[in-house]
């Protein structure tokens, strides 16, 4: 059967299978960069691929996260309250995010209807799942045909960063409120700041006593770190005229 | 030079096809999205590792370089595509390339994804010998793949390395001339648990 996108110009090209394939319709009033040479419109693509990505960037920098926290003993963060079921399960996320978007379009309809994913190209595609067989070429898709472009990727990973951030502390909180034997008040000023005190306290408790500190020290701080910087930095030969360090 | 360059693609792609095992895990590897995403996962990892506060500084210091060299590694292959308009292997030597790959619209001349590959991968490297040479290698086997899927000549891949190489050495100077910038930054983050 051969199909063509409603509103496209030019020759379609491309089977569809009938059991797997399926033509979205256009969507009335948004502008479609779909052309001769893709059975789908590009937005929805996009789309598609920009969640899967999402996912991807969020199971593998939760992971790396994890694992970089457990080897750096900073509890507050940790999902689990043991080191090493954290370092496993670190390790199951990554492989997770890789395994998940490899796989996905076995489930999920895209741009890699089964039939129409051929080597070396992203042109001549439709819309549906992907065979087994296909997984390998299915996500290769060039920007113009509803891949992620640089700027995308440089968008997304650190807000998705940030979200699994946000997911660590959350958790990581709870885990130590409710799940462990050895916490240590804020009010404590024996305690070291920064990441320091994730080792004993949630990131909330870390972040209350840490601002106290660099209220403390920040004075002291600034004029020793100038010290250490050589004679030849700039920012040491700028401020060292005006303050003696 | 191009002719040797093209030899050595052809050489390399040659195996193209004759293993499915093997085009499909090169494809996976040279892929837009898996290799980059866990690079960059790698070096957001070594943010958290450090075991005490200086290594965690020396790593928070390396994790910058790298944010810093991804970007200006993007800002050199863009101003290098510029200069140097090569033409993609499968459009120049149509029939002789087997290609796994997607058509890519942009130049060939340097790889900018292995750019950036190399850049974070080097820039680790100065804040820990152990993940800057794992990173190194996940960076060399995904410039191979490209190569082998037909995406790339090897030329490209070494001139996207280089490229990543070199940024990282303008972005150490750059940080050591800006001393004590990032430190007093780190300290701030550290203000608010974030470092």
């Amino acid at each position: 059967m051969l199909a063509c996108l409603e509103g496209t110009s030019g020759t379609c090209t491309g089977v569809l299978p009938s059991d797997t394939g399926r033509i979205i319709p256009a969507v009335q009033g948004v502008p479609s960069r779909s052309n001769a040479s893709v059975g789908y419109e590009f937005e929805v693509a996009q789309g598609v691929m920009t969640r899967h990505y999402l996912l991807l960037v969020f199971l593998l920098s939760l992971g790396a996260l994890q694992f970089g926290a457990s080897l750096g003993g900073l509890r507050g963060l940790w999902l689990l309250p043991h080191k090493r079921w954290n370092m496993v399960l670190a390790v199951a996320l990554g492989i997770a995010g890789i395994a998940m978007f490899i796989l996905l379009p076995i489930w999920t309809s895209g741009p890699w209807s089964s039939g129409t994913v051929v080597d070396g190209t992203s042109e001549g595609r439709y819309w549906g799942r992907a065979s087994f067989e296909e997984l390998s070429r299915a996500r290769n898709l060039n920007d113009i045909h509803g891949g992620l472009n640089g700027g995308d990727y440089g968008a997304w990973f650190p807000l998705t960063a940030l979200v699994a951030v946000g997911f660590s502390v959350v958790v990581g909180a709870i885990n130590l409120r409710f799940g462990s034997k050895s916490r240590l008040e804020a009010e404590d000023s024996s305690v070291p700041d920064g990441f320091d005190a994730l080792a004993s306290m949630d990131w909330f408790s870390a972040t209350r006593h840490s601002w106290r500190a660099l209220r403390r020290t920040i004075g002291p701080d600034l004029r020793s770190l100038l010290r250490k910087a050589p004679g030849w930095a700039i920012p040491k030969l700028i401020v060292g005229r005006w303050i003696d360090v | 030079m191009f002719e040797f360059d093209r030899w050595l693609l052809l050489r390399i792609n040659s195996i193209a096809g004759d293993v499915p095992l093997l085009d499909h895990f090169a494809r996976l590897v040279a892929s837009d999205y898996l290799m980059l995403a866990l690079i960059t996962s790698c070096v957001f990892g070594v943010w958290f590792a450090g075991r005490d506060s200086a290594e965690r500084i020396r790593l928070q210091l390396a994790a910058l370089i790298a944010m810093a060299s991804i970007g200006l590694s993007n800002a050199a292959v863009w101003i290098a595509s510029l200069v140097f308009e090569r033409m993609r292997p499968y459009e120049e030597l149509d029939g002789a390339v087997a290609l796994l790959f997607y058509r890519s619209t942009d130049p060939s001349f340097p790889s900018n994804p292995i750019a950036v590959a190399f850049a974070a991968s080097s820039a680790i490297w100065i804040g820990g010998r152990r993940m800057g040479i794992a990173l190194t290698c996940l960076s060399s086997l995904y410039a191979l793949a490209r190569v082998y899927v037909g995406a790339n000549y090897p030329g490209d891949v070494v001139g996207g390395a280089l490229i990543g190489l070199l940024v990282t050495g303008v972005a150490y100077t750059l940080f050591a001339f800006g001393r004590p910038i990032a430190e007093v930054a780190l300290r701030l983050m550290r203000g608010i648990a974030g470092a």
